[in-house]
């Protein structure tokens, strides 16, 4: 049982990560390579409040706001650049968090940080805390798409200099997907730290961003089900197959490549053409 | 009060002078045809207007404010609209969902207000009447992609109309039309201005510039070249000097 609630706990917080990203990149159609340090943010952030005594579910709050405040902060920096530059960016970013935790003995250094505790009521109550942050994650993304919010990010994914001409304030609105995105990713990351209970600068590097942003390639870019479902087999994937875990950047980017060559659309571009199908027979 | 003042606006594009020491004006209520042959500055003009390129000199006023600085957004809820010259719709929506963005944009004046406004549908029902009114309410649920170009320019226009702009840029809206759709469009923007509306025209098609304005700028190589009645300016010497050379009659 206990196996089954770690594969589920697993899932909900690549579900919750991967959606994080799904509305910077899907909904606002802002790139990222380097959505890993925003849930090593979180992961740092919510390990150190936990060990110096404060209960998990608390420490999430801090975990997001200063991964949402480095978000804006980086943001304010980068989104005036578009694109490719972006990715590029962003990527930087990523290699900038590892580089700099690397060298803070505060943070562990290379060593990370372990003997994180465990929370109240064990890895069941881990899990219980993991589906309510996904489940609550869901339903904000879900409310984004339908609000006026999310049509202003998709009209500035589909392109930003006409949505310009309709009077939208396109920088804010990037830098406030950003924000929440970035917010979103902190709170998996301290789940994450809760759920592995040893931290390094490692776990938050370049694979780590490759393996996010393959979910939500696989997914549909900007489809909620799509990437919740891709995430959930992508995340589970190295659990039932070993090799998957040893050739990890490999497969990530491999399948990266095969779904923009073959099924730009993703999981739910596939089901939606299916679907379509089936009602024209 | 003039509704907007354009006064000795200069841009230089690397070591090219795109406009030059450019002044004009728009007045409440008036549609203005603006021509001038290739490389005119025609577009470069409507882009300082909008706010899509900045002036090295010279400055712009809209309804009394100097909006030189100003960032797109800002000039758009002030009261400026443009149509562009080569149409930008949004692919993944349909051509309703297009201008129902415009027509609701004052939902996302704010990234509160835009959280918390759900409801599409006052923005929507606007869309679909101006759709009909530009013509095109028969497909406004189809996607760009699926309709001809004279479809996309109307619904450009009823994207322009959508944000209820005091000033309207129309970027050649008649480009690439033929005769019947040029016509039926010229009549259509003819009707556009209103007691609270003024029409800006960018325009190659001079012959229905000069049926539909009363009052024609002239541009030619970047600097101004006169601002008068139609009739004067079809008959000016300066028009076809600029059009077919100094010794052409």
């Amino acid at each position: 049982m206990s196996y089954e609630i770690a594969v589920l706990t697993s899932m909900s917080i690549a579900i919750l990560f991967a959606l994080s990203l799904n509305l910077i990149t899907g909904f606002c159609g802002q790139v990222s390579l380097g959505h890993a340090a925003f849930y090593g943010i979180g992961a740092y952030v919510a390990a150190m409040l936990t060990k110096a005594g404060l209960a998990l579910p608390l420490a999430l709050v801090p975990a997001a706001i200063v991964a949402g405040v480095v978000g804006a902060l980086v943001g304010m920096a980068s989104l005036r650049v578009r694109h490719d530059f972006l990715a590029i960016t962003t990527m930087g970013v990523g290699f900038l968090f590892v580089g700099i935790v690397r060298k803070q003995d505060a943070l562990g250094g290379e060593i990370g940080i372990s003997g994180i505790p465990s929370v109240a009521f064990g890895r069941p109550g881990l899990l219980v805390l993991a589906v309510i942050c996904m489940v609550l994650f869901i339903l904000l993304s879900v409310y984004i798409q339908r609000s006026w919010m999310g049509f202003a990010f998709e009209s500035i994914s589909d392109d930003e200099d006409t949505a310009r001409t309709f009077g939208i304030d396109v920088s804010k609105f990037k830098l406030l997907a950003f924000v929440i995105g970035t917010a979103g990713a902190g709170i998996a990351g301290g789940l994450y730290a809760h759920h592995i209970r040893f931290i390094g600068p490692d776990s938050f590097g370049f694979v780590e961003s490759v393996t996010v942003l393959a979910m939500v390639i696989v997914g549909g870019i900007g489809s909620i089900a799509g990437v919740a479902v891709a995430a959930a087999l992508l995340s589970t994937m190295p659990l039932w197959l070993q090799f998957v875990d040893d050739y990890k950047l490999l497969i990530y980017g491999a399948l990266i490549f095969v779904t923009m060559r073959f099924a730009p659309t993703g999981i739910a571009g596939l089901v939606r053409m299916l679907w379509l199908k089936r009602q024209v027979r | 009060m003039k509704l907007l003042n354009v006064n000795n606006v200069s841009v230089r594009f690397g070591g090219v002078d795109a406009v030059r020491n450019v002044s004009f004006s728009v007045e409440g209520e008036q549609l203005l045809g603006f021509i001038g042959p290739n490389g005119a500055g025609k577009t470069t003009m409507m882009r300082v207007i909008m706010g899509l390129v900045r002036p090295q000199q010279g400055s712009v006023e809209f309804q009394g404010k100097d909006i030189t600085q100003w960032s797109i957004h800002r000039r758009v809820q002030l009261g400026l609209a443009l149509a562009q010259q080569i149409v930008k719709p949004l692919n993944t929506l349909t051509l309703i969902d297009n201008v129902a963005l415009a027509a609701g944009t004052s939902n996302m004046r704010s990234a509160l207000k835009a959280f918390l406004s759900i409801d599409r549908k006052k923005a929507h029902t606007k869309a679909r009447e101006l759709l009909e009114f530009v013509g095109i309410g028969s497909v406004a649920d189809a996607f760009p992609g699926e309709v001809p170009l004279g479809f996309i320019k109307r619904m450009e226009v009823a994207r322009a109309l959508a944000l209820e702009p005091s000033l309207l840029l129309l970027d050649e809206p008649l480009a690439g039309l033929n005769q019947t759709e040029a016509h039926e469009l010229a009549n259509l923007i003819a009707s556009l201005v209103t007691a609270n509306r003024s029409v800006l025209l960018i325009e190659h098609n001079i012959g229905e510039v000069s049926r539909i304005c009363p009052q024609i700028y002239v541009q030619v190589n970047g600097e101004r070249s006169m601002l008068d009645t139609a009739d004067r300016v079809m008959a000016s010497a300066a028009l076809r000097n600029a059009y077919l050379g100094e010794n052409q009659t």
